[in-house]
């Protein structure tokens, strides 16, 4: 009987509160439509690639982002990408921001899971080349973790230039089992703090953690706990340097008997460090390590370390970076990359979050 | 019980009402607009700026801590036509119901307002018109004037307040363009130069002509040719002033004042802070220096 009550009453809510009881006309006003192309050139001498040792021009993945209000309430945003392996939805959300009590924002759709500081971001939108090596070893998803799913966060009350967030999603889980198609849910959980020191340096630091079914057979399970922190100190009217580092913990339950279930728990764990210093009203420049436990064999630590200088025209509409990678597993030769990129974008630019 | 009831009913019907007792929460999106709110509200508001004095107002970083900030306030002050962007992130993150937000361009007379298509060929354009609008004083009473109108919604009981402070906010202004009008005879007709299109509110109360930007376009880096043709026109038309933005790369404006001899004046886009008298003390600041 409550069940029968609850439901209509929720529907109820969302339509009162999303503000469609009536009808109204449609097209009014146009999305905000951007799209951002990111060329890029590479030369590895990675024996494993076909193309080792020749430099090879790509023009990598295209976005296209539709973002608009859908109401005074709400978001909705659209990303389609469309690279070597077709066109894809990488995002598509409604996010309620408005009109619910207590601090609470909801979104609804696929997102890239707000896990730590980089995944939430597009790649385009780091200072450097390529995400962090680490990232993809130790994170659900194989381009990113990045789901469908329901996430509520609170902004809880506080004093002063502290701010915290906490935040719950509720995923399909497909990050954690990438070759199966039976679905089994996962979760998400954040808190986020943030405060100014000096009234103009902002440091972050934040913990997540995710756990899904990598198995959905015998339904073992991945867990991943995270630690951040992000700062940013001006040096002078042009230039800031910018410090971010994230700790990743994996325990994955492996199935080694696939007959019996039997399982064995792969604990491993990485990081990332980087500076990012920005120099010249333009020009930024800096270095990215990372190190991880990889999952075949976690008794193995690889290693890298990138520099990269990058040069924007006008912001984020044209940006070209280069970067010089060396990867150094810890089983085979040492890899050394030299990359180019050239991102431009087109359509409103967006503000920056920090 | 029934007693427990009716507290209960009179507690949130009370709580309903808009009773200021404690301040209003004003939240600037620049401390000139929150310099000016402070004189509105004299000691019946608290105001925060987001953007600092020195900041470049097109691009302020959203801190999770500003959103936190506006989560708490009752009133945020938005520069609006495109400018600020970034103040409708702080707004939307906040979560706040009942932040009342006051676009402060509203009755501004705007200026460089582009005709036909606008395209990122044109720099960082905005549609909406040349966003500067505070460097005018004269648009201070009308940023008062909206100010005014949202403490008179927030804060209903206090509005003959608001409104006293108002008039006297007006006046002092216009006495005070009068005196700046005066010291800034001399410059009446004369040609200047400046960095971004920050500047032409300012020129044109003031009544100087912007022969040139070191900005090709908005937005854009100067190049050699642009600068060694804006030096020439500095030559020709004997140009000896140079506004600048304190936020701006010195190179170019250094090279044009050791080729051509023109004086650089370099100024934040907008007052020290949000003290009431700060609005004022900027344009004296400005116009002592480029009137000596």
């Amino acid at each position: 009987m409550v069940r029968i009550c609850t439901i209509p009453f929720i529907i109820l809510l969302f339509v009162s509160v999303l503000g469609i009881s009536n009808p109204v006309s449609a097209g009014v006003i146009n999305p905000d439509i951007s799209v951002i192309g990111q060329i890029i050139s590479k030369r590895t001498d990675d024996a494993a690639l076909e193309d080792a040792r020749i430099p090879t021009l790509d023009l990598g993945e295209t976005e296209l982002v539709f973002d608009s209000y859908l109401n005074p309430y709400s978001k909705g945003l659209f990303v389609l990408t469309a690279g070597n392996e077709g066109v894809e939805t990488e995002e598509a959300y409604i996010n309620i921001f408005k009109g619910l009590p207590g601090g609470l924002a909801l979104k609804g759709g696929k997102y890239r899971i707000g896990f730590g500081k980089l995944n939430p971001a597009h790649p385009h939108a780091y200072s450097f080349i390529e995400s962090p090596r680490v990232m993809l070893a130790m994170l659900p998803g194989e381009d990113g973790f990045n789901e469908v799913g329901v996430q509520a966060s609170v902004l809880l009350p506080t004093t002063g230039s502290w701010a915290s967030t906490i935040s719950a999603d509720v995923i399909k889980g497909s990050s954690f089992h990438p070759d199966e198609t039976k679905s089994s849910a996962g979760w998400v959980g954040r808190f986020s703090n943030s405060l100014l020191i000096n009234d103009t340096v902002p440091l972050d630091i934040g913990t997540s953690v995710t756990q899904g079914t990598n198995n959905a057979q015998w339904k073992t399970k991945t867990m991943v706990y995270g630690a951040d922190i992000k700062t940013k100190i001006p040096l002078s009217g042009l230039t800031n340097l910018t410090l971010q580092g994230e700790y990743f913990y994996n325990n994955s339950d492996v199935v080694f008997d696939s007959t019996t279930g039997d399982f064995d728990a792969n604990k491993r764990k990485g990081f990332y460090a980087f500076a990012d210093l920005k120099f010249w009203e333009r020009w930024n420049a800096g270095s990215i390590y990372d190190q991880y436990q990889p999952m075949e064999n976690k008794d193995l630590t690889n290693k890298t370390i990138k520099y990269f200088v990058g040069y924007s025209l006008l912001e984020e509409t044209t940006l070209f970076r280069l970067a010089y990678e060396k990867f150094m597993p810890e089983e085979s030769d040492t890899v050394h990359t030299l990359m180019f990129q050239m991102v431009f974008s087109m359509g409103p630019h967006k503000v920056h979050q920090f | 019980m029934k007693k427990l009831l009716i507290s209960l009913i009179t507690f949130i019907f009370i709580g309903s009402i808009p009773v200021f007792a404690a301040p209003v929460k004003i939240i600037a999106a620049l401390p000139d607009l929150g310099s000016i709110a402070s004189y509105i509200g004299g000691d019946k508001v608290d105001v925060i700026s987001i953007g600092k004095n020195n900041s470049n107002p097109h691009s302020i970083e959203v801190f999770p801590s500003y959103i936190v900030k506006v989560s708490r306030a009752d009133i945020y002050l938005k520069v609006g036509l495109s400018l600020d962007q970034w103040s409708n992130e702080l707004i939307d993150g906040s979560r706040n119901n009942k932040i009342l937000v006051v676009d402060c361009s509203h009755g501004i007379s705007v200026l460089e307002k582009p005709a036909g298509k606008i395209d990122a060929s044109l720099g960082d354009v905005h549609p909406e018109g040349n966003s500067h609008y505070w460097l005018d004083p004269s648009n201070g009473i009308i940023i008062a004037n909206n100010v005014l109108s949202a403490l008179e919604k927030v804060d209903p009981l206090n509005s003959s307040y608001y409104e006293k402070n108002y008039a006297n906010f007006k006046n002092e202004t216009e006495n005070r363009i009068t005196g700046w009008k005066s010291k800034m005879l001399k410059l009446s007709g004369k040609k200047i130069i400046s960095y971004h299109s920050s500047w032409v509110y300012f020129a044109s109360v003031f009544n100087l002509n912007i022969a040139g930007n070191v900005e090709p376009l908005p937005g854009i880096p100067p190049t050699g040719k642009h600068l060694s043709g804006l030096a020439n026109l500095i030559k020709r038309d004997s140009i000896s002033i140079l506004l600048q933005e304190s936020y701006f790369p010195d190179k170019a404006p250094e090279f044009l004042a050791n080729q051509t001899g023109i004086k650089i004046f370099k100024f934040a886009p907008s007052c020290s802070d949000i003290k009431r008298e700060s609005y004022f003390k900027h344009f004296d600041e400005i116009i002592d220096a480029i009137s000596r």
